[in-house]
């Protein structure tokens, strides 16, 4: 079990940086999700602390050691990858059994290591197979009972999922989490699926073009996003982004008859920072259609167009617009809207966010 | 194999029209099937026949066919040791060749090697470079280490001189090997050595295998080293020893050139036609291209 | 801890010691030994020669006799080295336009599906390559015997007698007899090679050009040669090694007559060296063949350098 410190890391290409001064602290036994688009910098990080990339400026700490100039395999650390790596030539068996032959353990010792790593890991029966004789799911937990055998300090997980089909892949997340609890291992995990950083993780670390954008629980994540990027990037379909006048404790379109009140505290933030502008940020679960004969409430400003109605079973997505503004709503199974209706919508403002129009901080945290 | 015709409906006329090009195809296809396979059922046939048939002319077929001139052939030029020679020249020298540039492949695939660029220069123009230039220093060097007319010797040069082209090739199918299982050896604490014994090796066979049989068919027909760094006959390869057809004894009666000929021949078309598919894919093209 | 290397920080011998330190294995197996055996066996008789070259020396006895330019003064008035010169630049050109585009044809026929039975027929005509070069040389012999020959009577059979000539007796035509044979027998390798590059062709160029109407001819000037520039490239160059390497026929049909007329460069040297025992002119030989194989080499590579033989 160990810790893990990212301490001002950089990373350059030649003359580019693509990471600039990182830094991230992974608590002994947590389960840590690199999540962010492609080129975001994740992988990039995750090989840094695998030691399969050099650290071009600052400190990688595991478990209180300086491991920043070490190799891979002194840093106490195992890996699993996109693709697998499994060894092709070679039986479920050796390839599990790979790196303990390296540090010479006992022959004996490493029958039984594998066999009981196997057994939980339901390929106990597949030993004596190539891995090309294997599906999908079970190469995989090969490749993780590789990982595991070694009892390393720290688990590196590079999007494992991926390969596999959608049931698949929600089968396999409840079993990493199953067995995150049984080891308690320290886990640093990537994926570009936030639905799957959102149900994995003990804590989110979203990137954005090297940089770490928010690190924190996942349910603060996503209700407590930093900046905009982290709003709209966390949560599906995404946060809908309204940019409006602010004056008066109120965000406002005069033209598209929008006057919604901003509650406290966030009014007092907002008045502080003396903002003439905002993008308003709501999630679709917030915006509620309202009943058709429901005129009695219809405040001025909460009507919408809808233009398409996407329903999914067990619950309607609703496409609408205000003039220049798109939303996309969320709506129950018994959803009675019809196409280029007008419909008026409640926002609950309570959970609205208001973020700042240039740099996209979140103005009310 | 890539299908380049369209498919379009057509009338008839159409029809005859398109046939034209398959047509003019097959002509071509046949006059090209014929100058190259020609000679060699010529010679063939002509291998079979007695003298009496020999003097009848070039395209009469044998009347009772013998194999006779094979005897002859064989005997007379001592075919068993000439096959025997050609067999490990080219089995050991296209094995040293294999062996040398195995590690010299798995470094250029894989590591980043300050001054690449120059050793790829450099192989290059060991490829290039033609043979005579190194004759006569060769030459020397062999005879100074008492190499000269010694087997070892000559499987020696084959071995160095098919280096360049082993590493290209071996080279080229190494990167075919992803890289991710090598990182995850690394990852477990492979040692380079560890990483290519147990890794690199195992997967590089189908690659191995092609190179070999390249090698081995260039030694089987190289001719100027076999001249002239061998002297006792003993030691010559089959196409030093051919040569020796060429004289009057031999080349004023076709029957017994054409045998030497089909015999010299056996051994690589069985090889060729075993291994054939293998080699005319994109492995060694690839590896010249790449 | 000494710094662990991760990539490749820079050229320069620093680097290299880094590099040697940090990955001895590959670094003494994989780079010395291969640099090493290519400084004995090609760097050093390149030396050599060109060391010879300024002497003269018998091969038998340990002497060399130091001769200054003595060697290239002769080389320079030499008939046979010119004529010799001049054979292999005929040699190349006709490797060039021979099996070069007859091999690019047969692949062009394979790929458009304009024949039948096409594995065989590139089965043919690569199987030559398998041959070497002696026996081909052997068999020829015997096919255009003025005798006995198969090819005289061919041609006499079609009514075309008026052909023949003394194949190999007739000095205007017997360079061309060798240089002829070796492209029937080299025909079968830019044939694999182009057949390989036009698998890579991108299939909807061919239908774009066809759709708007071009026959074959368009589509190999303006579909399939552009596209296949790198193919040729290498081609070329292989073109080029080979026929630089033209001794193996001339040593086996002709041995350079009718009066050195069908020498190329490297039986020269092989001559002059071991028949004539004149080590040291054979040496100057092979400089001027070193010299012009550069120079060629270079010249093509200087072309082709656009990407044919990327890292």
């Amino acid at each position: 079990m160990a810790a893990v410190e990212l301490i001002k890391v950089n990373k350059r290409y030649g003359g580019t940086q693509v990471i600039a001064d990182l830094n991230l602290d992974i608590a002994d036994g947590e389960f840590t999700v690199l999540v962010g688009p492609s080129g975001c910098g994740k992988s990039t990080t995750l090989q840094m602390v695998a030691g399969l990339e050099s650290i071009s400026g600052g400190q990688l700490l595991i478990g209180g050691r300086d491991v920043t100039d070490l190799p891979p395999k002194s840093r106490d650390i195992s890996m699993v990858f996109q693709s697998y790596a499994l060894f092709p030539h070679m039986t479920v068996q050796d390839n599990i059994a790979y790196g303990l032959k390296l540090r010479k353990v006992a022959k004996d010792d490493i029958a039984r290591q594998v066999g009981d790593v196997s057994k939980r890991l339901h390929i106990d029966k597949f030993l004596d197979r190539l891995p090309k004789a294997l599906s999908g799911g079970q190469r995989q937990r090969v490749a993780l009972a590789r990982a595991v055998v070694r009892r390393p300090g720290v688990f590196l997980m590079d999007e494992p999922l991926s390969n596999l089909d959608a049931k698949l892949r929600v089968e396999a997340r409840s079993f990493l989490v199953k067995m995150h609890h049984e080891l308690r291992t320290t886990t640093i995990y990537v994926t570009h699926d936030q639905a799957e950083a959102m149900t994995m993780g003990s804590k989110i670390v979203v990137m954005s073009e090297g940089v770490i954008q928010q690190a924190a629980a996942p349910l603060v994540v996503y209700n407590a996003p930093a900046n905009r990027f982290v709003a709209g990037f966390i949560g599906s379909p995404a946060m809908n982004f309204i940019e409006l006048n602010y004056a008066d404790g109120h965000v406002i379109d005069a033209e598209c008859g929008i006057r919604l009140a901003v509650p406290e505290p966030k009014r007092a933030a907002l008045d502080r920072r003396a903002v003439a502008r905002v993008v308003m940020g709501v999630r679709p679960e917030h915006f509620h259609v309202r009943p058709r004969d429901d005129r009695a409430l219809v405040p001025p400003g909460s009507c919408w167009t809808i233009d398409v109605r996407q329903h999914l079973g067990h619950g309607t997505l609703l496409d609408i617009r205000n003039g220049p503004h798109r939303a996309v709503a969320r709506s129950g199974a018994d959803d009675d809207t019809l196409d280029d209706e007008v419909r008026s919508f409640a926002i609950d403002m309570d959970k609205a966010h208001f973020f700042d129009v240039a740099s996209g901080l979140n103005l009310a945290l | 194999m890539t299908e380049l015709a369209l498919r379009l409906p057509a009338s008839r006329s159409q029809r005859l029209w398109r046939l034209l090009p398959k047509l003019s195809g097959t002509l071509f296809a046949l006059l090209i099937a014929a100058v190259w396979l020609g000679p060699i059922l010529l010679m063939v046939i002509t291998s079979i026949k007695s003298n009496a048939d020999f003097l009848a002319g070039p395209f009469s077929l044998p009347s009772s066919p013998t194999f006779k001139p094979y005897v002859d052939v064989w005997s007379g030029l001592g075919f068993d040791h000439l096959l025997w020679n050609s067999l490990v020249y080219a089995s050991l020298g296209s094995a040293l060749a294999v062996l040398l540039g195995l590690i010299p492949a798995f470094a250029l695939a894989r590591f980043p090697v300050p001054g690449k660029k120059l050793i790829f220069g450099v192989l290059l123009t060991g490829l290039m470079l033609p043979q005579q230039t190194v004759l006569i220093p060769l030459y020397d060097t062999l005879r100074a280490m008492h190499l000269l007319d010694t087997r070892i010797g000559l499987i020696i040069v084959h071995g160095v001189y098919g280096m360049p082209m082993q590493i290209l090739a071996l080279r080229a199918f190494m990167t075919t090997i992803p890289r991710e299982i090598e990182k995850a050896a690394h990852l477990e604490g492979a040692t380079d050595w560890q990483v290519f014994w147990q890794i690199i090796l195992p997967l590089s066979v189908p690659g191995i295998l092609v190179g070999y049989t390249l090698n081995f068919i260039a030694i089987w027909k190289e001719f100027v080293f076999g001249l002239v760094f061998l002297n006792s006959e003993a030691n010559f390869p089959l196409t030093v020893g051919m040569l020796k057809l060429n004289s009057d004894r031999y080349i004023s009666v076709f029957n017994l050139p054409a045998a030497g000929l089909v015999i010299s021949q056996i051994p690589i078309a069985i090889l060729f036609l075993l291994t054939y598919r293998k080699l005319s894919g994109g492995n060694f093209v690839g590896a010249v291209k790449g | 801890m000494a710094h662990y290397q991760f990539e490749s920080e820079g050229h320069g011998p620093r680097a290299m010691l880094a590099f040697a330190r940090q990955h001895t294995f590959v670094a003494v197996f994989g780079v010395g030994m291969p640099l090493l055996l290519f400084a004995a066996f090609i760097g050093y008789p390149i030396l050599y020669t060109i060391w010879l070259s300024f002497h003269e020396w018998n091969g038998m006895t340990p002497e060399k006799k130091f001769v200054g330019l003595a060697n290239y003064a002769y080389l320079i008035g030499d008939d046979y080295f010119y004529t010799a010169l001049a054979n292999n630049f005929k040699w190349l050109v006709v490797m060039l336009v021979f099996p070069v585009s007859l091999g690019f044809l047969i692949a062009y026929a394979l790929r458009s599906r304009l024949v039948y039975a096409a594995t065989l027929l590139r089965t043919v005509v690569f199987f030559p390559i398998t041959m070497s070069l002696v026996a081909v040389g052997l068999m020829f012999l015997l096919i255009l015997n003025p005798l006995f020959g198969a090819f005289d009577t061919v041609l006499r059979g079609l009514g075309l007698g008026f052909l023949i000539r003394e194949w190999f007796g007739d000095y205007k035509v017997a360079l061309y007899t060798l240089a002829v044979v070796s492209g029937w027998a080299f025909t079968g390798i830019p044939m694999i090679y182009y057949f390989a590059g036009l698998g890579d062709v991108p299939k909807e160029t061919f239908d774009a050009a066809r759709i708007e109407g071009a026959g074959h001819f368009s589509l190999i000037r303006s579909v399939a040669l552009p596209q296949l520039r790198p193919v040729t490239a290498v081609v070329v160059m292989l073109t080029l090694f080979e026929s630089m390497r033209a001794f193996d026929l001339v040593a086996t049909m002709t041995k350079g007559a009718p009066f050195g007329k069908t020498n190329v460069l490297g039986y020269v040297v092989y001559l002059e060296s071991f028949w004539n025992s004149r080590f040291g002119y054979g040496a100057t030989l092979s400089v001027a063949i070193l010299a012009i194989s550069l120079a060629l080499a270079a010249l093509v590579l200087g072309k082709v350098l656009k990407g044919a033989f990327d890292d």
